[in-house]
């Protein structure tokens, strides 16, 4: 296995596109990961004065201590400043006076500034907070459900591939049967079935996205098992194990990671697909098809892109790095470029 | 040949038996109550009752699965719960649009993703071979219903070009945006698949000694390498053809084109269970019967093919 991983990766960084990718998938993951640590406020905090504002909107702001918890106060300006209160102007043109004793400070300002890089969205929350938990739904949904297909489609593969015959045919004909159905619909169906949310995602998408690397799994195994290199291993006696450990898997394993990375963008896809239609997983957890969805009626009357665009574009992004990653793969696993 | 062309019309045959089962088992075979699914939880129990009645839910699940194979032979798929109508010929009516739709989109990504594949595969590695690699790597990741409202946003809202929903009845113009964005994934596909096809059989020895006789480069291109590089391709487009003629879920959505996959999408909002399970088994149907026909007219024209 060594000898196959090191010129890989010394291949897989030549691929300069690749290897960029590759770090942008990282540092989506561990944003996934630390989402409440970046994210600079909560992706489900509505602050309705704000709604639907543009690009680095920052708005003043006074935060009240209360029994169960602070409240943000939006204002427009100050009025004037004394040694125990504060007269602002609201959102509805009032005049409001505030007793100091009950602001919070960080320091000795006491109103503060609120920074929405992005901008918000309809309901006047943080765009970039949102996005950056959407990551978790996108990141986590594509592994998983591609979980779930590695474990149905190597299996079945392999069944297939080793024993042939009847196992064969039969799981050729499941293959063939999941395949017609068009995909989409298929994830779409099953979610309808199963109730909408976040599970359900899982198991739809990978219900369905398990046929490529089966069908690939088996392909490798039937040629491999024909190959003159394992009929001359067999020859010299050594055993299944070690043929299978020593030349089926390190020939057989790379088309499936790189069929699986196809797949893990795919099921990216299928995510925002679904949620973008509403079925996948619920307001008010942030999810970048949602968001999309959202932002859509403003896309019409031309006001207010932000709100589809950078959804949009973090979809594109992440979709497009794990494909770039498996591009970079495809070249680097592949043995036989190793000789050119 | 004959026992080819039998093979695969058997095997059709099974798969399209399996089809209907899947479609039977998704509908009514679920966990919890498919009643419940279709009338809401809130129903009533009498109209839960006589849906069930109706339905046949309360016969044995065999006689229920073959009553269900039957009737699906026959073309009967119910009538739609939202409109009563017929769903068998409410999917024939919306089948035109998409055809027009597919076919259009279908030739555009043919003829660009061959010409940008074919010039990827001559300079490898040059600033053409990034460029359309890219360019087909961007058609790959972007989601359809994320280009449809590009282009909306682009064509329709900022240059105001080209309508963004409407259909054929309206003029042609209107086939442009939703042929456009639909074109986008098949020809990164074909680009790619070119690609990868074209340079394997450029580095073939009979290229060299095709070059080494004096044959035109041109010709070594299209003569020799693009007709050998071709079964690939030609099996992805199909794949495509046969995908997108089942129905373009969100670009016929998104611009309101009255196809299938707009069929499709709208009985899914509405929760129109006959309609869905009808437009499901429509598009797999015809997937399963155009990739026959492919099959077959791959035994007539290649002869490799027969022995195997």
């Amino acid at each position: 296995m060594k000898k196959l991983l090191f010129p890989a990766i010394k291949r897989f960084k030549r691929h300069k596109l690749a290897f960029i990718a590759f770090y942008i998938l990282v540092i989506m993951v561990l944003v996934a990961l630390f989402a409440g640590i970046v994210s600079p406020y909560s992706p489900d905090r509505q602050i309705l004065e704000f709604s639907s504002k543009g690009l680095f909107f920052s708005p003043y702001v006074i935060c009240i201590k209360e029994n169960y918890g602070t409240v943000i106060v939006p204002i427009k300006k100050i009025i004037e400043e004394k040694e125990s209160s504060l007269t602002a102007v609201d959102y509805s043109d009032n005049l409001i006076e505030f007793n100091k004793a009950v602001i919070m400070t960080d320091n000795s300002e006491f109103v503060s500034r609120m920074h929405f890089i992005l901008g918000t969205d309809k309901f006047g929350r943080d765009i970039l907070s949102r996005l950056i938990y959407g990551t978790r739904i996108s990141v986590s949904v594509g592994i998983i459900s591609q979980l779930i297909a590695l474990f149905i489609g190597i299996l079945l593969g392999s069944i297939a591939g080793f024993y042939r015959g009847y196992p064969d045919k039969i799981i050729m004909w499941v293959i063939n049967v999941v395949w017609a159905f068009p995909s989409i619909l298929l994830v779409i169906a099953i979610s309808v079935v199963l109730g909408k949310g976040y599970w359900q995602a899982f198991v739809a998408i990978g219900l369905t996205s398990w046929i490529d690397i089966a069908r690939i799994t088996r392909g490798q195994i039937f040629s491999i098992r024909e190959s003159e290199y394992i009929e001359a291993a067999r020859s010299l006696g050594i055993s299944d194990f070690k043929i299978i450990y020593k030349h089926i898997i390190p020939n057989s394993i790379s088309p499936v990671i790189i069929t699986s990375t196809v797949g893990l963008a795919n099921a990216v896809i299928f995510e925002a697909s679904l949620s973008f239609l509403g079925m996948g997983v619920q307001p008010p957890t942030a999810s970048w098809g949602q968001m999309v969805f959202d932002g859509y009626k403003y896309l019409i009357t031309g006001t207010n892109y932000n709100m589809v665009l950078f959804p949009s574009l973090a979809i594109m992004i992440l979709v497009f790095s794990i494909n770039m990653v498996g591009d970079g793969l495809r070249d680097s696993l592949d043995p036989k470029i190793n000789k050119l | 040949m004959k026992k080819y062309i039998l093979q695969n019309l058997f095997n059709s045959v099974l798969i399209v038996f399996g089809v209907i089962t899947v479609t039977y088992i998704l509908t009514f075979q679920i966990p919890g109550d498919p009643v419940k699914l279709i009338l809401g939880q809130r129903a009533d129990e009498e109209t839960v009752i006589n849906v069930r009645q109706e339905l046949g839910l309360n016969d044995p699940v065999i006689f229920q699965y073959v009553n269900y194979i039957s009737k699906t032979l026959r073309l009967d798929l119910g009538k739609s719960y939202v409109t009563n109508r017929d769903v068998f010929n409410t999917i024939l009516e919306k089948f035109p649009a998409t055809a027009v739709l597919a076919l259009c989109a279908m030739l555009i990504a043919t003829v660009l993703g061959l010409l940008l594949g074919i010039i990827s595969a001559i300079k490898p590695y040059s600033i053409y071979d990034y460029a359309s690699i890219s360019t087909a790597l961007v058609g790959i990741s972007i989601p359809q219903f994320v280009l449809a409202l590009f282009m909306i946003f682009i064509f329709g809202s900022m240059l105001d070009i080209f309508p963004v929903a409407g259909y054929l009845d309206n003029g042609i113009i209107f086939l442009i945006l939703p042929a456009i964005s639909l074109s986008l994934r098949p020809m990164a596909i074909t680009a790619r698949i070119t690609r990868t096809s074209m340079t394997e059989i450029l580095n073939k020895d009979y290229i060299r000694t095709a070059r080494a006789k004096g044959a035109g480069e041109f010709s070594i291109l299209f003569k020799h390498a693009l007709r050998n590089a071709l079964n690939p391709i030609v099996t992805s487009i199909s794949a495509s053809l046969a995908s997108t003629l089942g129905g373009v879920f969100f670009i016929e959505y998104i611009f309101n084109w009255p196809g299938i996959g707009s069929l499709a999408m709208d009985s899914i909002m509405k929760l129109d269970f006959p309609v869905i399970q009808g437009t499901i088994l429509f598009s797999s149907v015809l997937f399963v019967i155009i990739n026959l026909a492919v099959d077959i007219i791959y035994a007539i024209i290649d002869p490799k093919i027969k022995l195997g």
